[in-house]
């Protein structure tokens, strides 16, 4: 009998083992597939308010400016295969001000909890923030210690935010084409 | 016996000495109720890991012989050497310095813990052919 236990518990502890190897490097080869979406701080909010008014930015301009990043970054256009979760799609499609105008840090970290019920990892960096570089710190450090098994990847449009982040966190922050380059601003301002 | 009890206790000093980086380097101003579960988790498996140590010594003294299978405390170590690689691999992608460490290292301790079971059922009585 204290046999058979024994053995039931290397088998056990064996499989354990390799399990949690497994997960671990399963988990790294996925990073490439979560993508984090953080949004423009405070300022910047009122900046593309201000900015939206003067250009008559509507509902569906938003929506189409955040589906066609969408459709590019899914197009594998980006170093390496990323998917958009379905939270963050419907996000964008529904409340597309909502992701647009978001209100700093405390709306990233309700974003980022939202997105983790969904077992998704998104991360975009809109707008050239100065402070960009707080939220993706933010942002990420809070993920990270939440989720510390996964790997955040951070890309984000050309800015001095996204510079100091670099230099701030030592972490490498992909920079991908400024979106207005992607998606025209005629299609935007439509 | 000998191979078994030179690999186990290499085994914790290993696990002593993520203990004691783990402690050092793993955050504690997580927002969220998961960090405390882990962290009251964490210390009953090290708690239950130091007892059934000193259980293991004392019946070694007490002349018990193991008769445990040398593969367990060898698929430990390899198995905490793929950890501690996978995590300094990956470290220089996170914000958090060693998070990932931090978070492995409780995995380690688990199965430490399994091991230490294993250990402890494997002690025979007396020292009917003793392991050369």
């Amino acid at each position: 009998m204290k046999e058979k236990i024994r053995n039931c518990l290397l088998t056990i502890g064996i499989g354990y083992m390799v399990v949690i190897v497994l997960l671990m490097f399963n988990s790294y080869a996925n990073s490439s597939k979560y993508i984090m979406i953080s949004t423009t701080d405070e300022y910047d909010a009122k900046l593309a308010e201000y900015k939206s008014k003067a250009n008559n930015i509507t509902e569906e301009s938003c929506k189409n400016y955040y589906l066609s990043f969408i459709d590019y970054i899914e197009k594998d256009k980006i170093n390496g295969k990323i998917e958009v979760s379905e939270y963050f799609k419907r996000v964008f499609s529904e409340e597309p001000f909502l992701s647009f105008y978001s209100k700093g840090i405390e709306a990233c970290s309700k974003l980022t909890q939202e997105a983790a019920r969904e077992n998704s990892f998104p991360l975009l960096f809109l707008g050239a923030s100065i402070q960009q570089d707080a939220i993706m710190g933010a942002y990420t450090t809070q993920y990270e210690l939440t989720y510390p098994d996964r790997l955040v990847r951070m890309i984000a449009e050309p800015s001095i935010g996204t510079v100091q982040a670099n230099i701030k966190y030592g972490k490498e922050v992909e920079i991908i084409e400024r979106i207005y380059n992607i998606v025209t601003e005629e299609e935007v301002v439509r | 016996m000998k191979k078994y009890l030179i690999f186990y206790f290499i085994a914790s000093a290993i696990i002593v000495l993520l203990f004691g980086l783990s402690f050092c380097s793993f955050p504690s101003d997580s927002i969220f109720d998961e960090g405390i579960f882990f962290e009251n988790i964490n210390k009953v498996a090290l708690y239950l890991n130091v007892a059934i140590i000193i259980i293991i010594i004392v019946l070694l003294i007490k002349k018990r012989r193991i008769d445990g299978k040398i593969v367990f405390p060898i698929a430990f170590l390899v198995f905490t050497g793929f950890i501690v690689i996978g995590c300094f691999l990956f470290n220089d992608r996170v914000i958090v310095p060693y998070v990932h460490f931090g978070y492995y290292a409780r995995l380690v301790v688990y199965g430490f813990t399994l091991l230490n079971i294993y250990t402890l059922l494997s002690m025979e009585k007396g020292d009917k052919n003793e392991e050369k």
